[in-house]
């Protein structure tokens, strides 16, 4: 197996989310919005990519827009390149096509679609590096991996449907993102059982297929020339080698006892996570005391507001959701047994109008209700279970914000007259979280 | 600024707009201190011989800084753990 070079890798992420002709027979997508924001923020954290290194282009206009660019981008690198692009798929006049933003569905060759052959062409051709992916998330996308002449690179296909398939634009477990980028994004995050130390292109797409047809979602496809199969991605966060496991006296290499040499009944496993959680049992503590203050009020949201200096608000956040509510002693009892956990990312948005239009959206879709507050709180006491929203707000600078309250003021307002949840029988949370990197830049826009 | 912001929401602000809030205290960067405070947890759980490395390499990642960014402090931490593996 070979690992790719991170250095001296490339990624190229094509989004198009919004169509000028989505009345006339597409709809437009916002899940690719957050696929490309979260697979680059994952191409970073976990596969080790610059992010000067990541080329995003959301909603272009045309292909020539798209292609100018990779030109420009792609002779620098020597390694890898990968290339992603989630959108809406078209087949016309036995050419597959990707849409842009001014594509019209009915004629894609005319209106600035990119036909997906000339765009792997053009990769294939320009770049010098040893291995090429390419991950297309749209509908026929197997399409995009046929006729492909390789010129002796390893090129890897990874696609989200069979040639004939549609895709799914939302992930049933996350409707945040499209279903094949969500089992993506997962693995990634989370890692494969029971694979090695290092997840392969195989290991994912293997993983990818089980995931996906388990669930009765498009059986995503792949091809390779070469053998980039077995080409190492990224350290597989599942793979566990050393735990630590109180009352037992063995001691592995590691220092720390070894998975063998311990009582398996009484074993604590040592997740990554928890090397997120020193120094935050303050922050614990509290959480536990205000909601065992809450108690009893269940029928309104509590608010929780983290925030700090440093931006690890979404690992805090995941920490409590994983590593502390269902297994504190003394809140396991409300969340022990399962969690209705929602991640709100709220990302391009001006004013407080915004923000709440936003929220109210991604409610109404994750209930399949009225995008009315009454609708949406009726449907969550149905769940019967702890609610907890979690709203990150991503941003830098908020350079766009138009508005004289500020985000803080917004949110409270949204939740100030949420209904009275009459029939809701467990505790209803809401985190708000700012993902930014340094609060020496302007926050609010004066 | 937000941040200051946050600094101001208290009880009595959230009882006027009539919600149940709660600010969670700052998330600051971590201290030595608390790094070993930490790793205390599972002192018994770790070989003496690698307890005693770990400390120095703590030691060492905190030289001439007082307090590190949590999300760097968790990446050196399982690179320090990894590193015995």
């Amino acid at each position: 197996m070979t690992l790719i070079d991170p250095n001296n890798t490339q990624a190229i992420l094509i989004g198009a989310s919004e169509f000028d002709f989505a009345n006339e027979g597409f709809q437009n997508l916002p899940n690719v919005k957050s696929n490309l924001v979260e697979f680059r923020r994952l191409l970073i954290e976990m596969v080790g990519i610059d992010k000067n290194q990541i080329c995003m282009m959301l909603d272009r206009d045309n292909v020539t827009e798209i292609t100018s660019e990779i030109i420009g981008i792609i002779p620098n690198v020597l390694d890898t390149i990968i290339v992603y692009y989630a959108g809406h798929g078209i087949y016309r006049s036995q050419n597959f096509y990707l849409a842009t933003k001014k594509t019209r569905p009915e004629e894609p060759e005319y209106t600035g679609a990119m036909p997906s052959k000339r765009l792997v062409d053009l990769v294939i051709k320009k770049a010098r590096v040893k291995n090429l992916i390419f991950i297309i998330d749209c509908c026929f996308s197997a399409m995009a991996k046929e006729g492909v002449d390789s010129r002796g690179k390893n090129v890897f296909f990874m696609t989200a449907a069979p040639s004939n398939q549609a895709a799914k634009d939302e992930s049933p477990e996350n409707a945040y993102y499209t279903a094949f980028t969500h089992e993506l994004l997962v693995i990634l995050k989370q890692g494969i059982k029971n694979a090695g130390e290092i997840l392969t292109l195989q290991d994912i797409i293997n993983h990818l297929n089980k995931q996906l047809t388990d669930k009765d979602l498009p059986e995503p496809q792949s091809s390779a020339h070469g053998s980039p199969d077995k080409l190492g991605i990224c350290k597989n966060p599942a793979y566990q080698n050393i735990s630590l496991t109180p009352g037992t006296s063995g001691v592995g290499k590691t220092g720390l006892m070894s998975q063998n040499d311990k009582d398996k009944s009484s074993e604590t496993q040592l997740e990554p996570l928890l090397f997120l959680l020193p120094n935050r049992e303050r922050q614990k503590h509290q959480l536990r005391t205000t909601i065992q203050n809450y108690q009893g009020q269940w029928q309104h949201p509590l608010l929780c507001f983290i925030y700090g200096d440093n931006s690890e608000y979404g690992e805090f956040v995941r920490c409590l959701l994983e590593g502390f509510l269902p297994t504190d002693n003394v809140l396991s009892k409300y969340f022990g047994a399962g969690i209705f956990n929602r991640e709100i990312r709220v990302d391009e948005f001006q004013t407080v109008e915004k923000l709440h239009q936003d929220i109210l959206w991604f409610l109404e879709s994750e209930t399949n209700t009225a995008a009315k507050k009454e609708a949406i709180a009726n449907k969550l006491a149905r769940e019967q279970q702890p609610i907890i929203f979690s709203i990150r707000i991503f941003t830098e600078d908020l350079a766009d914000w138009q508005d004289k309250k500020t985000i803080i003021d917004g949110f409270i307002e949204f939740w100030a007259d949420w209904p009275k949840m009459i029939a809701q029988r467990h505790p209803f949370l809401v985190f708000l979280s700012f993902n930014y990197k340094d609060e020496k830049f302007s926050f609010v826009k004066k | 600024m937000l941040l200051n912001q946050f600094e101001t929401l208290n009880t009595e602000f959230f009882e006027k707009k009539g919600i149940h809030a709660e600010v969670l205290q700052k998330l600051n960067s971590i201290n030595k201190g608390a790094v070993y405070r930490w790793i205390d947890q599972y002192k018994d759980l770790l070989e003496k011989k690698f307890s005693y490395a770990l400390e120095l390499k703590i030691d060492a990642l905190y030289e001439n800084r007082d307090a590190i960014p949590m999300n760097e402090l968790a990446s050196e931490l399982e690179k320090i753990f990894n590193q015995n593996q």
